[in-house]
């Protein structure tokens, strides 16, 4: 447990130090991105996929931001349940200003569940009844962010969102499983 | 609670919201006047908006036994409300448009919803009945 | 104390950025690439080979020196190699190349949007910066 709070710690203070923007700046552009790309692929799944697709290359950058300012020596992650709270207390933190809740693990540790109440994306949106039953995930960025930036450390992973306060939910659930670790690449001789 | 008729005028002149509410046991049958007589008070209150600095013009109108309310947000829609005989207090009124003023502002950020176009959201719905039963 | 070189490696083992100080004989474009591949090879199995004869768990090396010079070495949490090579007076770097990651190299060329991931480094502020920073150790050249 004291793990986590001392992650909790890191999360806290990279937050007091690193820049912020304003949260309806964010929301608003997003808004219109999502909205954009509706009315451009006319197909809600191709909007959930390229949703997904432009979170992974902001994650691969992103990971580095979270390297370099967490210092994350501090609570290096070790085991798979590690990550977990590393991107739940000090990546939310981060980026998004709040923590998030780990629960639902598998019995092979390899599954877990992100739990969380706030979503600045989620802000003043309210989804049309067409794309509830489409299955709009409106954030479903942040899964591409997650595997984006557990790709560039080596881990690879499958993230759905499988709840959405937009859709109806109580909460925000985002469900993260451990595909493999990847190995170190050796360069080949020609 | 009177019988009043609430509207909200977009900046094209085209009704983007409409609530029509009426006291209890009562049947009305006066809609397309009511409607009729909201859309005449609008060039009253195209007059009378530069004649004020308050987004609240308290009462613009009166027909017979109807009295009419508008509010001005400053990207030019207008909040209209009829009365039918008894209408409330002018502080009430006030009160009344500034929290719709604010769940309309709410409703323009989201980014699902067009300008200029008609309302249709649910909870918007619902919460422009929790305040007509609060200040009306 | 003077500083020869800085190479960065991205984690395909391709060099995204390299630079040369104090050095007379100018390398062909060939020479160069033989040299990068040499180098990752070798960085990649010096790693390799420290991390296996380790009794416990531990880091991986920081530098290792010869006679005319010193190779530092430090590898960000996401794979990216940064390696600078000096005269075998100057002391362990560890610091300084953390900082290099941290500052210059997240800076400005991670979060850069139009600096492909695992692309070479072509920025100019990156360049700039870099310059800027190894200036201020006074012994660079």
């Amino acid at each position: 447990m004291s793990n986590i709070a001392k992650l909790q710690k890191v999360g806290d203070s990279t937050f007091g130090r690193i820049e912020k923007i304003n949260s309806e700046l964010l929301t608003m552009t997003y808004g219109s991105l999502v909205t954009q790309l509706l009315r451009d692929f006319e197909d809600t799944d191709a909007v959930n996929k390229q949703l997904e697709k432009m979170g992974h290359k902001i994650g691969v950058r992103l990971i580095e931001e979270y390297m370099a300012k967490s210092n994350p020596s501090a609570g290096s992650c070790k085991e798979f349940k590690d990550t977990a709270e590393a991107i739940a207390k000090v990546g939310f933190k981060m980026f998004l200003g709040f923590n998030a809740q780990v629960t639902s693990w598998n019995q092979e540790q390899t599954q877990f569940s992100l739990v969380f109440q706030e979503n600045p994306l989620n802000d003043f949106v309210e989804l049309p009844e067409r794309l509830k039953t489409e299955g709009l995930f409106y954030s479903n960025l942040l899964c591409g962010v997650i595997r984006g930036a557990l790709e560039m450390v080596q881990m690879r992973v499958e993230c759905i969102f499988v709840k959405c306060p937009l859709r109806g939910d109580d909460v925000s659930e985002i469900k993260v499983t451990l595909i493999d670790y990847l190995k170190e690449i050796v360069l080949e001789d020609e | 609670m009177p019988a009043a008729y609430f509207v909200i005028v977009g900046k094209e002149d085209c009704p983007l919201y409409e609530l029509e509410f009426t006291a209890q046991g009562r049947k009305e049958d006066q809609s397309q006047l009511k409607q009729f007589i909201l859309h005449a008070s609008l060039d009253v209150v195209e007059e009378l908006q530069w004649g004020s600095k308050e987004l609240f013009l308290k009462s613009v109108d009166k027909f017979n036994n109807f009295s009419i309310s508008a509010y001005l947000t400053a990207g030019y829609v207008r909040f209209l409300i009829l009365f039918d005989g008894e209408r409330k207090s002018d502080d009430s009124i006030k009160q009344f448009f500034t929290e719709v003023h604010e769940l309309w502002v709410k409703i323009q950020l989201n980014p699902f919803y067009e300008l200029n176009a008609t309302i249709d959201s649910p909870s918007f719905e619902s919460k422009i009945k929790q305040l007509v039963n609060r200040y009306l | 104390m003077v500083l020869y070189s800085c190479h960065i490696f991205n984690r395909q083992g391709t060099c995204i950025y390299h630079r040369e100080w104090n050095q007379k004989a100018k390398k062909t474009e060939q020479q160069l690439e033989e040299e990068y591949k040499l180098m990752y090879g070798m960085i990649f199995s010096l790693k390799q080979f420290v991390t296996g004869i380790a009794p416990k768990e531990s880091e991986c090396f920081h530098s290792f020196k010869t006679n005319t010079y010193k190779l530092h070495f430090y590898e960000s949490p996401t794979g990216f190699k940064f390696i600078i090579i000096t005269d075998p007076n100057v002391a362990q770097l560890t610091d300084h190349l953390k900082h290099i990651y941290q500052k210059i190299f997240v800076e400005f060329a991670a979060t850069n949007a139009l600096h492909k991931v695992d692309g070479k480094i072509e920025g100019f502020l990156f360049a700039q910066q870099l310059q800027t920073y190894v200036e201020q150790w006074g012994w660079y050249n």
